[in-house]
């Protein structure tokens, strides 16, 4: 339609006349890198003095000179001298800004790597979008300016600014935390000092714990070629790549956003983990030998003593160790993810990952090593002993089959378990009428595994899931224990997504809100739902909250959406906000609770 | 995140890295398809300037004159220019004025031009954009801004749901926006196509009506 040419014909013309007006008409209008030229200079007393000389006309506001450390994203103090008290306009107040010449200086103290930003108009024309450069303190080389905040992401978030919704985190989640303020302290070699120390506080704690029978019976493997020495070398391969395995955690966080521990708690991969441990226990009892290729077993199980193979072995169940058996949240580990999310430093969020690990594994690396030089050696006690860890491999088994099957379906594998040890100590074997005291000790501690193996088989039976208390299903409808009375007067609202908990936390009307993050195979949250949240005096300190919980169990994007918005790295995390909605600071949990640090945590929310 | 997306501000794990992450696949998918794919050649016309569907219109819709604003609610000047620009508006009454928001001093530039465009969804953009304009200084908060439209009679709770209902035409709008000033090689805000004149500085009420007359006299 000719009509229609003509119209586009006009309208390409005025954009042609616009960008020549445009240029017309800024052709006195600098771009911002030539109105304000900065140069830097180390002074004697080794303070770095930035001057930007202003053309005339143009003017940088005080108040928005500003300096960041480029690795950790923390303010560097800047020190400015006090500019002209401009009125920008007599309806919109006065700022500070200089003409012609603004200074501004770093102290010696500045990190190496500085972002420094400045802002300016002309007068009475145009502001001008914020630019950064990137000051290298060492060599004084600056950057090219980067103009603008980033457009790209309009969505991002404004620095400094932690109100999500309806509700505020405490400031303590952020500014790279308890790394950030341990850099501050003593650099990177103190972080790491931090770090390994941390970790020997773990060492004792459920999350270490189950590795010590892994590790034992990983050892007990070896059989009669097993020394100090040979246990010192394995055990410290355990425990290498158990560290390894932490710092690989931080890697992977820093590239996808990710807690590897819980992407890894998938059936999948809790199968397949007891499935190596049964294939394991069953090397123990010797029914490789019996059925299977020996080249095969020596892959599998990596039998013949003294090989490479068992030493890559033990590394390889310190490995899966630290990713899948016992994956646990904890405060340090919590700290190194949300540093490297914050900073995206990877290295220093590993290095301090993996002095973790360390500490975790030096009383396993003692464990193994003396345990080494006690356990026997000779003859058939060695058969003996590794029956005994071919049982603690199916347990172990057993242990990690119930992150995934039903309690009921798990107590029944214990009965199972018990039944074939009470066989194995020799509970069917007839005992002569002259049988020496060993033998009939052996006898009754079969009788008593086999009694509590009936046990644990009428409670699966009878529909009990709890191994602890397999008939007390039995007796939770009169009355029952004080325990039961507990754990039905705790109640939680389930949240699933983030709007049901901005929902809760919405019309909490001036009620502090507990929130948890709790997971089925979370070790240490078990521990927690069963001695910290049923006691009594909790119980009575969460009255009046409104309580919250979040299943991770099944990690999928509403989950993700929730730990990113509340800044959660995984179970157990529990966090506190006061009546007005907000996060009560320094009250939140991560990783083991006890009775005493969650009446705290309640106390601050509720002021 | 649909039912919080305008507010939510530093929130650490993953955020950061998220953030980071997606301005990464952001830029290798420019990289990739070129810029056209994300600003169609189209949106760089004087027709989407002058037309865009999207942006909101003030003074008279039929207006034999156009002047289109690009402004920050961060921007002293921009801000000094509301009274007079509306003046000669008034006015003149055969002036057809079209918003430009393009967000780029400050992040709070940002949230303010989102919930100003959410406003354009109850019918009342031109309330949203009188109060963040009319809020003193440059620099300014997210939360004096969520109190200038409160004290403007907005129920911000709607407000933000309609900024979270709209978000991917919002952004989107500002995007174009965006891409529209750097096309035409705008260096800062405020910048007024008055006609075929580009004007950048803070006019007066008398400047203003200097350049509509010459460009009445110049088409």
């Amino acid at each position: 339609m000719p009509r229609q040419i003509f119209l586009r014909l006009i309208t390409s013309l005025f954009v042609a006349l616009w960008s020549l007006s445009a240029a017309a008409q800024q052709q006195d209008l600098l771009q911002a890198e030539e109105a304000f030229r900065l140069t830097v200079e180390r002074e004697t007393n080794d303070t770095i003095e930035m001057r930007w000389q202003i053309e005339d006309g143009y003017y940088l506001y005080r108040d928005h000179l500003e300096a960041k450390n480029r690795a950790t994203g923390e303010k560097v103090a800047l020190h400015t001298d006090p500019g002209i008290v401009e009125a920008e306009d007599a309806n919109f107040g006065p700022s500070e800004v200089y003409y012609l010449e603004a200074v501004a200086r770093l102290g010696a103290d500045a990190p190496g790597e500085v972002a420094i930003t400045y802002q300016g108009c002309k007068k009475d024309s145009i502001c001008y979008p914020p630019m950064t450069v990137a000051l290298d303190t060492g060599s004084l080389q600056l950057s090219e300016p980067v103009v603008g905040f980033g457009i790209a992401a309009p969505l991002s978030p404004s620095a400094g600014n932690t109100e999500i919704g309806g509700f505020t985190l405490a400031d303590e989640t952020q500014n790279g935390g308890m790394i950030g303020s341990l850099l501050a302290i003593g650099g990177a070699g103190w972080v790491i000092a931090s770090f390994l120390v941390f970790g020997l506080l773990l060492a004792f704690t459920p999350c270490v714990l189950p590795m010590y029978p892994i590790l034992s019976a990983t050892l007990a493997r070896e059989g009669e070629a097993l020394t100090a020495r040979r246990g010192f070398v394995l055990s410290t391969s355990y425990v290498l790549a158990m560290a390894a395995a932490f710092g690989l955690l931080g890697i992977v966080a820093a590239w996808s956003g990710q807690n590897l521990q819980m992407v890894l708690q998938s059936p999948y991969a809790i199968g397949a983990v007891s499935v190596l441990f049964v294939v394991l226990a069953a090397s123990m009892f010797g029914l490789f030998e019996l059925q299977l290729p020996s080249a095969w077993v020596n892959r599998m199980a990596g039998v013949t003593a003294g090989s490479r193979g068992s030493v890559s072995g033990a590394a390889g169940m310190g490995f899966l160790s630290a990713l899948i058996v016992g994956p646990c949240v904890t405060a340090p580990l919590a700290a190194a993810l949300l540093y490297i999310a914050q900073t995206s430093d990877a290295y220093l969020g590993a290095a301090a990952l993996f002095a973790l690990g360390l500490g975790q594994g030096i009383p396993l690396i003692a464990f193994g090593t003396i345990g080494s030089r006690a356990l026997p050696r000779a003859g058939a006690w060695m058969v003996q002993i590794k029956y005994v860890f071919g049982f603690v491999f199916l347990g172990a088994a057993i242990w990690m089959t119930g992150r995934i099957v039903p309690p009921q379906a798990t107590l029944a594998l214990w009965a199972l378990l018990l039944l074939t040890a009470a066989v194995f100590i020799g509970v069917a074997d007839r005992l002569t009428a002259e049988a020496a005291a060993g033998p009939r000790f052996r006898k009754a501690a079969g009788l008593a595994l086999s009694l509590a193996g009936v046990i644990f088989a009428i409670g699966a039976a009878s529909g009990g899931g709890d191994p602890l208390r397999p008939l007390g299903h039995f007796g939770a409808g009169s009355g029952g224990s004080q325990q039961h009375v507990a754990e039905t007067s705790t109640t939680f609202i389930e949240a699933g997504s983030m709007p049901d908990l901005m929902q809760v936390i919405s019309s909490a009307d001036g009620r502090p809100t507990f929130v948890y993050f709790t997971a089925d195979w979370c070790v240490i949250c078990k521990t927690i739902e069963r001695d910290v949240l049923q006691n009594a005096e909790i119980i009575a300190g969460l009255d009046g909250f409104q309580r919250v919980r979040v299943d991770l169990t099944a990690l999928d994007q509403t989950n993700q959406e929730m730990m990113r918005d509340l800044a959660v790295v995984g179970p157990p995390t529990m966090i506190f906000f006061d009546g007005d909605s907000k996060e009560a600071s320094g009250s939140r949990l991560i990783g083991d609770a006890t009775i005493a640090t969650l009446k705290a945590s309640l106390e601050l929310a509720r002021r | 995140m649909q039912n919080h997306r305008i507010h939510r501000t530093a929130t650490p794990f993953a955020t950061a890295a998220w953030d980071r992450r997606s301005i990464l696949m952001g830029l290798t998918a420019l990289i990739g398809a070129g810029i056209a794919t994300r600003v169609g050649a189209d949106d760089l016309s004087a027709e989407m300037i002058l037309n865009d569907p999207d942006a909101p219109i003030g003074g008279n819709p039929n207006g034999d004159l156009n002047i289109v604003s690009f402004f920050d609610y961060n921007c002293p000047f921009c801000k000094r220019t509301v009274d007079p620009l509306s003046a000669v508006l008034a006015s003149d009454g055969n002036i057809r004025h079209i918003y430009k928001d393009w967000p780029i001093l400050a992040q709070s530039s940002v949230y303010g031009a989102k919930l100003a465009l959410a406003a354009k969804y109850q019918n009342r953009y031109e309330d949203a954009y009188r109060a963040l304009m009319g809020i003193e200084g440059s620099r300014i908060p997210e939360d004096r801004m969520r109190q200038a439209l409160q004290a403007a009679g907005f129920d911000m709770a709607q407000l933000e749901a309609d900024a979270n209902e709209y978000d991917a035409d919002i952004t989107t709008l500002l995007q174009r926006n965006n891409a529209q000033a750097e096309g035409l090689g705008l260096r800062g805000t405020p910048v007024f196509l008055v006609g075929q004149f580009l004007v950048a500085s803070a006019l007066d009420e008398a400047g203003f009506r200097q350049v509509v007359k010459d460009a009445r006299d110049a088409a």
